[in-house]
């Protein structure tokens, strides 16, 4: 056995402040301006995930983590969630890395930016957790970034209950071989339970390779992601992925992945 | 070493309502069985479970295998629920799946709470034929401290991002305990909020690790896990600290520590010897 394990105390950024206040561009999915988390890095860092603390309207949402000087930031790794009538009544936000991210260098400087899909500036705040290397005891990495898809539809779930649904692209087609980090489904119907399959292969012979399910209680919630704790290593390059729901009464909701490309 | 697993997620029941589960009619006092799966298809590990609860409070699903009236506890999954009528997903994956449930065993749930009767909807998330070796088994079970109750208080300072005075979560478990997580039951909304965790004697704590995120309207399960478990040799106690964005020194806030228990992680053994475990804080 060889559980995932560490001694390293987990730290934030910003530590014992409120966290960074990132205004969005108002445009649309346009980037934000990088706001500042961390001015030099203490030693070289394993990113562990981002506090979402403040998130004040309905909208999908993909925020960036980069490092490098002022104007010059390089992306590392995206998150990305949903929130509905978030303001002052939204889930608490945590999104872990599940995979720690290896890709933080002593003294690098730790920005953070954001997109959303929907028009506004009012300000979102952020935090991030990390640990610092050197890493003590038996701690699976990865250098890669991790990536972010949503259907582009919103998937149906029939009306006869726990009937499945047509199947909803994510990826025509896998870049690499992938690893599934998150699932994600944004708003569906108050009170309804739900199962989600992943599936990977051509149109009419999909094949299920992982199943989900939830349910949402009512007129609020975010982030909206599910972290799977291990992974799911089952989509060669080159797949078709998909995703189709069932459920005790008729919705639609968007579902996405976070995923990394192999080698990790 | 290898966390990711090639076999994905499956829920019992599938393709159907979750089961009811009543809580006993006092505070933490557990209600009956119910059965998740009459015979598992293959080889599995628990990897977590939907619930949403009917009532708000602190929660303890506790799974477990064998027949009827015969059930032994596996490991027990430890959520906070301040309003399920606003929720979002309702799904809480342990950080750690518990392998080792052989094929054709019966799996089945019970639960209690902080307070009277109550019910939750329940659908257990498994793998079967895990791949990946980050997992545990019944014999290093999930479980939390202080066991049994709605946890630890911590008193809030009136000065913003100011520590609270340390709380003990333990004196000391008479084995090595791997930390994972926590839960933290929130006094105020709208709050960001940092828990220290620590070891040492009172008045002498040293910070072992840190975990972060808000309160802004509780929604949801708010359990926290740190990226890997923390192991913590016997006999050392182990004591949480909390700092807040606000200057309230108002609102009941209590902590609870998740943990897997009797790891031997800092000392592994060279050769296996038969345990008996009982099951909670020794």
């Amino acid at each position: 056995m060889a559980m995932q394990w560490t001694t390293n105390a987990q730290k934030v950024a910003p530590a014992g402040a409120t966290a960074v206040s990132v205004t969005p561009n108002n445009t649309a999915m346009a980037n934000s301006a990088w706001f500042e988390v961390l001015a030099s890095a203490p030693a070289a860092l394993v990113l562990t995930g981002l506090c979402i603390p403040v998130a004040p309207v309905s909208a999908f949402v993909y925020v960036d983590v980069g490092i490098g000087a002022a104007s010059a930031e390089t992306v590392i790794t995206t998150f990305m969630g949903h929130y509905t009538n978030p303001g002052s009544s939204k889930g608490a936000s945590y999104i872990p890395h599940v995979l720690p991210l290896d890709a933080i260098p002593n003294g690098s400087r730790v920005a953070i930016r954001m997109r959303k899909h929907v028009t506004g500036v009012t300000p979102w705040q952020y935090a991030i957790t990390y640990l610092e290397k050197p890493i003590v005891g038996n701690l699976q990495t990865t250098t890669q970034p991790q990536l972010v898809q949503w259907t582009s539809a919103a998937i149906t779930a029939p009306a006869s209950a726990w009937t499945n649904s047509a199947w909803s692209v994510l990826l025509a087609s896998a870049a690499a071989d992938l690893v599934v980090t998150h699932v994600a489904a944004n708003t569906f119907t108050s009170g309804a339970q739900w199962e989600m399959d992943l599936g990977v292969g051509p149109a009419a012979s999909e094949t299920v390779i992982a199943t989900l399910r939830g349910q949402r209680g009512g007129g609020f919630d975010g982030p909206n992601v599910i972290p799977l704790w291990n992974p799911l290593d089952a989509i060669p390059s080159g797949s078709r992925v998909v995703a189709r729901l069932r459920a005790s009464a008729t919705g639609t909701c968007f579902v996405g992945v976070q995923y990394h490309q192999k080698p990790l | 070493m290898s966390r990711p697993s090639t076999t994905g997620l499956i829920t019992r029941p599938g393709a159907a309502a979750g089961v009811t589960v009543t809580t006993g009619g006092s505070s933490f006092t557990f209600g009956a069985w119910v059965e998740l799966a009459a015979s598992l298809a293959g080889d599995s590990a628990l990897a977590g479970a939907y619930g949403l609860t009917s009532g708000s409070g602190l929660y303890e699903l506790q799974f477990g295998i064998g027949a009827a009236a015969a059930e032994v506890a596996i490991s027990s999954l430890i959520v906070d629920q301040a309003n399920p009528a606003n929720t979002g997903l309702n799904v809480i994956l342990l950080p750690v799946p518990v392998d080792g449930l052989a094929s054709g065993s019966r799996l089945a749930v019970r639960a209690r709470r902080n307070g009277g009767a109550s019910t939750v909807t329940v659908a257990a998330l498994l793998y079967q034929g895990i791949t990946s070796d980050h997992v545990t088994t019944a014999a290093q079970p999930h479980t939390y401290l202080p066991y049994g109750t709605a946890g630890v208080a911590l008193t809030p300072v009136a000065s913003s991002w100011g520590n609270s005075a340390w709380v003990e979560l333990t004196a000391g478990d008479a084995a090595e305990l791997a930390i994972a997580g926590i839960t933290l039951t929130a006094g105020t909304v709208n709050v960001q909020w940092e828990v220290d965790l620590g070891t040492g004697a009172a008045s002498a704590e040293t910070v072992i690790t840190t975990l972060r995120s808000d309160t802004a309207f509780q929604l949801g399960f708010t359990n926290r896990y740190l990226p890997a478990a923390l192991p913590v040799a016997a006999g050392t106690r182990i004591a949480a600290r909390f700092r807040k964005s606000d200057a309230s020194a108002t609102g009941t806030w209590l902590v609870s520590l998740l943990y897997l228990h009797d790891t031997a992680l800092l000392t592994p053994v060279a050769v296996a010897t038969a345990a008996t475990y009982v099951w909670g804080p020794i």
